[in-house]
């Protein structure tokens, strides 16, 4: 048994992470710093080879996807000078994405449906190199490397918007984001580094860029925020009662987290508290984690129609292997004790655990194969981390026993995955795609500057595409020409779009780059229940109307339509065509 | 082996003054003051610069002395604690999916939670009543000491006293389900999940925290704090 100085926390006694050498003294870090220059090397590069540039984008001609419309128009919005996220500008998602993703179309890629697309590319691009880095640097190099691959070629997660065997980059533009879930994932799979180092500078300074990472993804996504402060919470709380942290260690490392992470929000929140719209602001913020949480789109597994997936097996299994895993984690048997002055290991797989069991309950809510992404990111380092640990951690001492309990878990783990996910032609694909990809789309011929306004909104290359959009049968060119017709029309008018033919009226205002009418939220973006939308009505009929000049729908018994020819019987009325049916533009 | 995993892993508790069985058999110890602990468990060391704050008087001196009698009793008081929590829980469970219901109905889910209370409440009954008629009459069982020590009996009872409470989250919002919402969701139907995630919370999260409290609230009242400040304090190692 090792004697513990005074103030020593176990968890000091051994560090095998990373994350360890960048919280070090000099001497300790400088002998440590290769293995981490090669772990974040190794991450890096295996985030840029599976979701990295280019994507030749350009060159591909997905419709254009409903998740995709819900976000134009806040980004159509915000570029005719409203605010970010808030009004007309609102949307469900996180207001740090809306702003990056419109920073990106405006200096990086293009204002166009296609810029939208490599802007959301480069957030994936970051997402997964924060997940790979955070796995190297929180499990050391081996066990980095086998999670990020594993996320990488067999879990799903990371296939939802990737290079596609024989395809291209493709998938859920304007949902899919690993930014959505790696704050949470950084904060508690590192939060026991930062506790262990907090009482020196650079422990602290390491616990500050956490909280800053934190900061950044909650600003980016509201996953992260709660997800994140029930984790640490839970993380501190357990370090410190089992005796493996001082409470000095625990306070100074939450502390230091919170300035990090303030660092990041009080310029947010004085930019809208200068603007008057902060409570508005955090209204928007928590409006929808709350309405889900509480029970709005809230569905059993599959959705209500009971789509069938090939993770159903996961998705019922899970929760009982990680309650057990948690049990695990704090005992040890032969004989049976409670664990107390944890080692770094049983802290490690203590948080892995704890990341994954905050990142299933948002799939208890929202539950579909879809919505399993943000645990899926996590499984396979969990997987990694049980099958190296657990079996030391609960008693097993030779290292063949250790070694063939660790293959046994791996291979059981499979068992919850469908057989195609492992099958050898299936990782072979994986891994190939993303330089088969590239080399077919190299070689493709590149597509010419659209000529008109239109056309420039959809985007180069998209412009030509056989169908417009998921929920249209029309192609891309017969929508750019309604499109074009509408901004002929309109012009620079303050413009509401009611509705459109199975799309969202987002896709109306970016397509035909319109001056949206300052409402005070999107209706289908940030209202859910009836008093909502009847609140959404009468402001719209006393405030917003009054500064409309244009309303388009396909019906004009729309309750904003009526209300409009109401307060103008002379409104002039344009009668368009769209996928054969009538599209109305009211005007005043 | 070298000292590289879980090196100081576990409460080396050594020779427990404790008595073995929960709850079937008397204690004899019930003197405090002469508790041995052997383990890792020191008696009561005021930390460094911490303050050991005035020694109770009258009734909190009596409290703090008799909770403390009752820590040194072994896993018996808290096993008949988390007997008792859980018969609590059952009624008020009962209570609660009687009474938030729908007007003028009583849904199949409240009948679950009412059959799922009462079979707790008849497990608990059990076995206080076997706790209570086997007192005394049963030697301390070695078998059980080796597999798990008294003392972890103890801090696993106590954690299950405070995790029985807790279901009451779930039967709440269980019973909350099964009333429709005052309002009508415009895109999507509304499906009230709060249940399910409470009890997956309660089910995986929660466990975990509650041993690791429970073993150190119990490891801290082993070290005889002088007052009720000193265990709370203590709680939070320095």
């Amino acid at each position: 048994m090792t004697a513990m100085k005074p103030g020593s926390p176990p968890l000091a006694d051994r560090h095998t992470g990373a994350v360890s050498a960048l919280a070090d003294g000099p001497r300790n870090g400088a002998r440590r710093m290769l293995p981490v220059a090669a772990g974040l090397m190794t991450a890096l590069g295996l985030a840029w080879y599976f979701a990295g540039p280019p994507w030749y984008l350009s060159k591909t001609s997905s419709p254009i996807s409903r998740q995709e419309e819900v976000v134009l128009i806040g980004l159509q919005a915000v570029a005719k000078g409203h605010l970010p996220y808030v009004g007309v500008a609102s949307v469900q998602y996180g207001p740090g994405t809306q702003v990056t993703a419109y920073w990106l179309m405006r200096h990086v890629t293009s204002f166009s449906v296609v810029g939208f697309r490599e802007a959301w590319a480069l957030l994936v691009w970051a997402g997964v190199s924060v997940l790979f880095v955070v796995f190297f640097l929180a499990f050391g190099y081996a066990r980095g490397l086998a999670a990020s691959v594993l996320s990488a070629l067999v879990y799903p997660a990371l296939h939802l918007l990737a290079f596609q065997p024989g395809g291209s980059f493709n998938g859920y533009f304007g949902w899919v984001s690993p930014l959505r879930y790696v704050g949470l994932i950084a904060l508690v799979l590192l939060l026991p580094a930062a506790v262990r180092r907090s009482l020196s500078w650079r422990g602290a300074a390491t616990g500050a860029a956490i909280g800053a990472l934190w900061g950044l993804t909650s600003y980016l996504a509201q996953e992260n925020l709660a997800g994140g402060a029930v984790g640490a919470l839970a993380a501190g709380g357990v370090l410190l009662f089992s005796g493996s942290a001082p409470w000095r260690a625990v306070r100074t490392a939450f502390v230091a987290v919170l300035a990090g992470f303030l660092v990041i929000w009080t310029p947010i929140l004085v930019f809208y508290a200068v603007h008057g719209q902060l409570v508005e602001f955090l209204r928007q913020y928590f409006l929808f984690p709350q309405a889900v949480a509480s029970g709005a789109n809230d569905t059993p597994w599959g959705g209500f129609r009971h789509t069938p997936s090939p993770y159903t097996h996961m998705f019922y299994v899970l929760p009982f292997l990680l309650a057990g895993l948690a049990l695990l984690t704090v005992v040890r048997v032969r004989p049976l004790r409670i664990a107390t002055e944890w080692s770094r290991e049983r802290a490690l797989l203590l948080v892995t655990v704890l990341a994954t069991a905050l990142l299933y309950e948002g799939v208890l809510l929202r539950s579909d194969t879809s919505h399993l992404t943000g645990t899926l990111l996590m499984v396979p380092a969990m997987v990694i981390m049980t099958a190296t640990e657990l079996p030391r951690l609960i008693g097993a001492r030779r290292r063949v026993t250790v070694a063939v309990a660790g293959a046994a878990l791996i291979v059981a783990s499979f068992t919850l995955l469908p057989h195609a996910a492992f099958a050898r032609t299936s990782l072979r694909s994986w891994a190939e795609a993303p330089y088969l990809d590239r080399q077919r789309l190299a070689a493709a011929p590149a597509s010419g500057t659209p000529a008109t306004l239109a056309a420039q909104r959809v985007g180069a290359g998209l412009d030509h595409a056989s169908l417009c959009c998921q929920g249209s049968p029309e192609s891309m060119p017969d929508f750019i020409k309604l499109m074009e017709r509408i901004h002929t029309i309109i012009g620079n008018r303050t413009a509401y779009v009611a509705n459109f033919h199975g799309e969202y009226p987002g896709l109306v205002y970016f397509g035909a780059d319109l001056n949206p009418a300052p409402v005070s939220s999107d209706p289908y973006s940030s209202i859910e229940t009836e008093p909502e939308l009847k609140a959404f009505l009468a402001d719209f009929r006393t405030r917003v109307l009054p500064q409309t000049q244009a309303v388009l729908t396909f019906s004009r018994t729309t309750p904003e339509a009526r209300l409009f020819l109401q307060r103008y019987p002379s409104a002039r009325q344009i009668t368009l065509r769209y996928a054969g049916q009538p599209y109305y533009v009211l005007l005043r | 082996m070298n000292c590289v995993f879980n090196c100081v892993d576990t409460m080396d508790i050594g020779r427990s003054p404790l008595t073995p069985s929960d709850g079937f058999s008397r204690v004899a110890n019930g003197d405090s003051g002469t508790a041995t602990n052997s383990g890792a468990t020191a008696p009561y060391q005021a930390h460094a610069g911490a303050p050991a704050g005035p020694p109770p008087s009258g009734r909190a001196a009596r409290w703090l002395g008799r909770m403390l009698r009752v820590v040194d009793e072994g896993p018996r008081p808290f096993y008949r604690a988390a007997v008792v929590s859980l018969g609590v829980t059952s009624v008020l469970a009962m209570g609660v999916a009687a009474f938030i219901r729908p007007r003028d109905s009583l849904p199949a889910a409240q009948w679950h939670l009412i059959t799922g209370a009462l079979a707790g409440l008849w497990l608990s009954a059990i076995l206080g009543l076997a706790s209570l008629a086997a007192a005394g009459r049963f030697r301390q069982a070695a078998w059980l000491d080796r597999m798990v020590a008294p003392r972890e009996r103890a801090a696993i009872w106590l954690a299950l006293a405070a995790w029985f409470p807790l279901l009451l989250v779930v039967v709440y919002y269980r019973a909350r389900a099964t009333i429709p919402p005052p309002v009508r969701y415009v895109y999507f139907p509304y499906d009230d999940k709060r249940w399910e995630t409470a009890a997956y919370l309660l089910g995986v999260i929660a466990p975990v925290i509650l041993l690791t409290t429970a073993a150190r609230v119990l490891s801290v009242a082993r070290g005889m704090p002088p007052t009720w400040r000193a265990w709370f304090t203590g709680l939070f190692p320095r």
